[in-house]
């Protein structure tokens, strides 16, 4: 078993002050996944394990912070490829999608994602 | 040391097969549907299959197979399926687009050359409500392993040996639980073609065949059942020459485990359309197991042809491995 890292870059999302915005992290391709859901610099988690639909905040409340997703990816079908999606209901950009492959069937994939919210 | 060279020699001779016809094989299992129908009709079994997880690997093997060897592939699972979750993988009772395999193999005689080409797919799959919930739990259980523990930084943690290992446990467990507490209808298909002057050019198809498969296992006994419908036929040669008849195969089997104890029994009819012939084939194949390594084996049954077709099995086995003899 050999475990792959990725870190990606800040990215910066527009929100409505009076919107709720909301995050599902889809794993596809047939596989397993957890994450950890976080404001940076904060000791609160606001989810783990399976993210769909969890209330990050209102647009107002979470601007200027920075929110971590982290997701671990076990490869549990025949597809060695990772595709991960964080879905932020409300946000501008909504979707991201981040693609990898791993080389054994064995491996396993973890993703650290930062977004920035603003106004 | 007189009583241990006496144990080894009824050991030994226990072990001795007494049966009516030596080249009846104890039919094992012909009747699921085989992974790869290509490699089945041509009567090869490659040492190397190329398995390309990508198309570009994908048109490498194809390239590849021209100058002799063997591919398998799964389309669906060479691209990104971003919402095909695990649950839909497992929920999927018609996975005929994902499970569709396509295998070939090339080889060359010294006269000849031959490609085989085969596909095979589940039409349906459907798992018991507690064979579900009992992946759906198995499931769980590693999605809270998996967790991301942050560092005082927010950098993620490795996971601990002890929690790796406990994942692909359970993994593992839930490729066991697959194999229980499900229904299931496949299908498979098979050509091999050849040339006569050593060129891939001038090929013409000799054999096909095809397979259609009904698997239960039921969750709350340790059975398996399997029905079979084949017709493999021969393309382009005579019919009369026996060996290339046209057959059509019905048949059954049902496997029980429980235990040291495994039982299995098959029944096939047979009817070669060419000759207008019928056939029947049934067998029966008992085994216990002693110890780990030692099985007592017990098999009686009868083969195809009308002559020289019966069998008698009685003996012990011993095993360099723990694979069970069965049906």
């Amino acid at each position: 078993m050999s475990v792959k890292r990725r870190t990606e870059d800040v990215k910066e999302v527009k929100v409505n002050p009076s919107d709720e915005i909301s995050l599902s992290v889809i794993i596809g391709n047939g596989h397993i996944g957890s994450s950890t859901v976080k404001f940076r610099f904060t000791s609160d988690i606001l989810g783990q394990g399976e993210i769909k639909d969890l209330p990050i905040g209102k647009g107002s409340a979470i601007a200027g912070k920075t929110l971590r997703v982290a997701t671990r990816v076990l490869i549990a079908s025949p597809n060695k490829k990772i595709i991960i999606t964080h879905d932020l209901k409300n946000a501008v950009p909504s979707e991201f999608v981040y693609r990898d492959e791993v080389s054994d069937n064995h491996d396993v994939f973890t993703l650290v994602a930062d977004y920035f919210f603003t106004l | 040391m007189m009583k241990r060279i006496k144990l080894l020699i009824v050991i030994f001779a226990a072990n001795i097969v007494h049966a009516q016809n030596k080249n009846f094989n104890a039919p094992v299992s012909d009747l699921y549907i085989p992974d790869v129908p290509g490699f089945v009709l041509s009567d090869k079994a490659p040492a190397s299959v190329d398995k390309p997880s990508n198309p570009r690997a994908f048109g490498v093997s194809l390239l590849n197979l021209r100058n002799g060897g063997a591919v398998e592939v799964t389309p669906f699972w060479l691209v990104s399926n971003p919402n095909f979750t695990f649950e839909k993988w497992v929920k999927n009772k018609f996975p005929v687009i994902e499970t569709c395999n396509l295998s070939g193999t090339t080889f060359k005689t010294d006269s000849s050359s031959v490609l085989s080409v085969g596909a095979r797919s589940q039409l349906v799959r459907v798992y018991s409500k507690t064979t579900l919930k009992d992946i759906f739990d198995k499931k769980a259980e590693i999605v809270k392993l998996l967790i991301p523990k942050l560092d005082s930084n927010d950098e993620p943690v490795d996971m601990t040996y002890a929690d790796s290992i406990a994942v692909f446990r359970k993994l593992d467990e839930i490729a066991e639980l697959k194999k229980k507490g499900f229904f299931a209808v496949e299908l498979a298909g098979a050509i091999i073609g050849s040339s006569k002057n050593n060129s891939f050019k001038q090929l013409s198809s000799e054999r096909s065949g095809v397979w259609v498969n009904l698997r239960w296992s039921p969750i709350i006994v340790p059975v398996n059942i399997t029905a079979v419908a084949r017709y493999s036929w021969a393309n382009n040669t005579n019919p009369k020459i026996g060996k290339d008849s046209s057959f059509l195969d019905f048949g059954g089997s049902l496997n029980y485990e429980f235990k040291k104890l495994s039982l299995a029994a098959e029944y096939v009819y047979r009817k070669d359309i060419s000759l207008d012939k019928n056939y029947a084939r049934f067998s029966f194949v008992g085994n216990y197991a002693i110890t780990e390594n030692i099985i007592l084996v017990s098999s009686i049954g009868k083969n195809f042809s009308n002559v020289d077709d019966m069998i008698t099995v009685i003996g012990v086995k011993f095993a360099v491995s723990r694979a069970k003899l069965s049906l």
